[in-house]
Formats: C-alpha cells, structure tokens, sequence
C-alpha cells in the first residue's frame, strides 16, 4: 500500500475503506497496552483455587476452612 | 468465482482425479463457497467533542485483535470531519455503552452503526451551535451552509479551526450518543436476504509415496460489501483461511472415550499451522454497497475466512488423489490406502 493511501488526514475523500494502521499498533507491540487485569479500580481483588474434591461420589458435609482462615488476609 | 478461477489459473485444473504430477507429486485444484449471514447486534455509542476538538467516543464493544479501535477510529473521524489523530476510542468497559461485542462477525457493523449515529448527532449538535450563534452569516440558514471537514468548521464564507469554535462556542464541550436496533427486527432485514460470500480456492500436493498433504496456494475472493480498512479486513481473511488450514490438515481434539479427557490438551501435541505450513496465500475483496445492509453498506466479513478454506483443500486433495476424505483433518493415514490405485 503507498504512504498516501495510509496517510492521517481528511482532504480528499472519505476515511472508510483506506488501509489505516491499527491505532492500537504502537502500545500492544511496545508491551503498553493495559490489559483488564492491569486496571486497577475498588478494593483489592480476592483469588480462588478450585480444590478438587478427593472422593468422587460423596455428600458435603462440612467444609474445614478453620486452618487456612489463621492465614492473614484469607476471606471467607 | 469468475474472478477467483481466473486469478487462480483454474484452467490448469484436470477434472480427472490423480491425472495431474509434477514427479512423485499427485496436484490437485479444489474450490468451496463461503456464505455468512449478516447480522446486527442491538449497540449504543456516546460521544464526545471537548473544548480543544477532541473527540472520545465510548462503547462497552471489544477489540479481539480485529481491529475494531481502527475502523471506529476512522468511522468517527470521517463522520464528523476531523483528522483521524483527534479521535479517542475507549473500548472494553461495561460502564459505557451497551453493544453487542465481538462474534459472528458483527461488530463492526453494529458498534459501527451505533458511533456513526452518534457522531451524527454530535455533527447536528455542533451546526447547531453555529447557526445559534448571534451575527454569524449561517443564522437561519439551511444545515447545508455549514460544513465540517479536515478539522474545521465553515458557515458561509467563514472557516475556524474546530478547536477555536468549540473554545469560543462550547468550552464545556458537547456530548451525543446513538444507537441501533438488533437488524432481525427491522423491516430491511425481513424484506432482505443479507449475506457475504466468498470462493476459496486451493492447490495442494500429495506426496505418492507417504500421502503427505501440502498447501501449495490458496486464494479467497471475498464479497462483503463495503470494506472499512483494507488492511485489517485483509489481515482478518489471512487469519481465517490459515484456521481453514489448520482444521483441514492439522488440528484434532483427541478424545480418551474411558475416561473423557481430551489427551492433546496443549499445543504441543495440538496442531496448528505454523509459517512453513501456511502457503502463499491471497485475497481479493470485490467491493459492492449494499445499501440494505447498514448506513455504511458493509457487512460481515470476519468468519468468510475460515467458512470454506478448508473445504476447498479437502475438495483439492480429491481432486490430486481421488481420495474422498469426509473426516477432518486429512491427515496421511487417511489418504494413503486410497493412494495404492491412483499413485502407481
């Protein structure tokens, strides 16, 4: 494509269809980009792991949380 | 098609299965259509100029690497006149406007549609503010005395730089907003059969000796109404036909039936193409305006990539072999017992 067609101007004609470079170009290969985990917004996020149960047929009883609820800042 | 058979050389096709070689190669030429239907989403886009001519527009749409930041970067800036350089686009939060995000390949008609409606309104807004204005020759005039264009306002013989005009008419800046309805249920689109096409064409070489399969080219010409950016129309076609690739040749979730696990669950051992696998590939767009589809006449284009590419090397290894495959991916073992009759 030639420098005129990508050029960033109005004159001469419309904007649409014109092989425009991606205006998000520069940040996301300058590692600039923020990404939704990077935005930082309300109280600190809380993180979960999915704990596999170790019996495949069974009914929950209980739930021990006392032990890891001793750890500074586990939520519960 | 047309265009497509002959860009392709499609005369050098032998419609005999197996009768065309170049050494131990069996060649083959395949072509598929590809059809998509052309949705739009319900979508909302606000708008804003500020006291220095800087436009920010707002939707809660997505950029998947599509390029939608792009063409609603250009969608706003040709609507209201100014440089591609004046105009924000904050995508990716659900506080902004409602649309329909990125998937069946949509977005950029429907957030497209909305922040072109908006921008209107914004456009109407600010004429307004011009013929408003006391003493100025375009009072009680037509809309038609006052045009925007390359960043400045002009109401009769009179241009200002938008940014002067805003500062001096409208420091506090002014805001729109536009929308529109899902297209399924407006009138254009129960009267309308609404569609892109394409045609996609394949030349693949099969070894006679292992049946390894090999993309040599592959062509797509596409039909999808207007196109917003050359570029990352073009970019979203090459990606597509190398997943048309991928699914044709390579890629296979491997099911483990007694315990339900999937044993190719990384990509290791999951295929996809890499670069020495993706041929020489083409795209040619021929452009047309349809004027039922939305207010810019385009249509969806992202999914006309991959619809079809594998189709068309599936129908190419056929036609090289005489091997019909209806299971992807072809993959040698597949084509090999079929080989022993054609490959002597």
């Amino acid at each position: 494509m030639t420098d005129k067609a990508q050029r960033h101007t109005t004159s001469g004609g419309s904007l649409i269809g014109r092989p425009v470079d991606r205006v998000d170009g520069p940040v996301k290969v300058t590692g600039t980009a923020t990404y939704a985990y990077e935005v930082a917004e309300g109280p600190p996020s809380a993180f979960g792991f999915v704990l596999g149960a170790g019996i495949a047929k069974g009914r929950i009883l209980e739930i021990e949380t006392g032990l890891g609820c001793r750890f500074r800042r586990v939520t519960s | 098609m047309q265009e497509g058979a002959r860009r392709f050389s499609w005369e050098r096709r032998r419609s005999e299965p197996g009768s065309l070689r170049e050494g131990r190669k069996l060649v083959g030429f395949g072509m598929a259509a590809a059809i998509r239907p052309n949705y739009i989403g319900a979508a909302a886009a606000s708008v804003r100029i500020d006291a220095e001519g800087r436009v920010t527009a707002r939707l809660d749409m997505t950029d998947i690497g599509t390029g939608t930041y792009t063409i609603l970067t250009q969608i706003a800036a040709d609507a209201l006149g100014v440089p591609l350089a004046a105009i924000t686009i904050e995508l990716g939060d659900s506080r902004y406007p409602l649309t329909a995000g990125s998937g069946g390949s949509w977005g950029a008609a429907s957030a497209g549609t909305a922040l072109l409606r908006a921008c209107e309104a914004l456009k109407r807004k600010i004429v307004n503010a011009v013929r408003t204005q006391p003493g100025t020759p375009a009072q009680n005039s037509g809309t038609d005395d006052v045009t925007i264009a390359a960043g400045a306002v002009r109401f009769g013989e009179r241009t200002e730089a938008l940014a002067e005009f805003m500062r001096r008419v409208a420091p506090q800046g002014l805001d729109a907003t536009g929308s529109v309805e899902a297209g399924a249920s407006t009138e254009s689109y129960r009267a309308f059969s609404q569609h892109s096409y394409g045609a996609h064409f394949a030349e693949v070489s099969v070894d006679c000796d292992t049946g390894e399969i090999r993309a040599r080219r592959l062509l797509a010409v596409i039909g999808a109404g207007r196109i917003l950016n050359a570029k990352t129309a073009r970019s979203q076609i090459l990606g597509g036909m190398t997943w048309g690739l991928g699914a044709a040749l390579m890629e296979e979730s491997v099911l483990d039936r007694r315990y339900g696990c999937f044993v190719n669950h990384d990509l290791a051992e999951y295929h996809v193409p890499v670069n020495s696998d993706v041929p020489d590939l083409d795209v040619v767009f021929i452009e047309e305006n349809d004027d039922k589809a939305n207010p810019f006449g385009a249509k969806g284009l992202g999914e006309l990539g991959v619809c079809g590419a594998g189709a068309a090397i599936a129908n190419a290894v056929y036609n090289a072999t005489g091997v019909r495959v209806r299971e992807f991916p072809l993959t040698l073992d597949k084509v090999l017992p079929g080989l022993a009759t054609v490959a002597l």
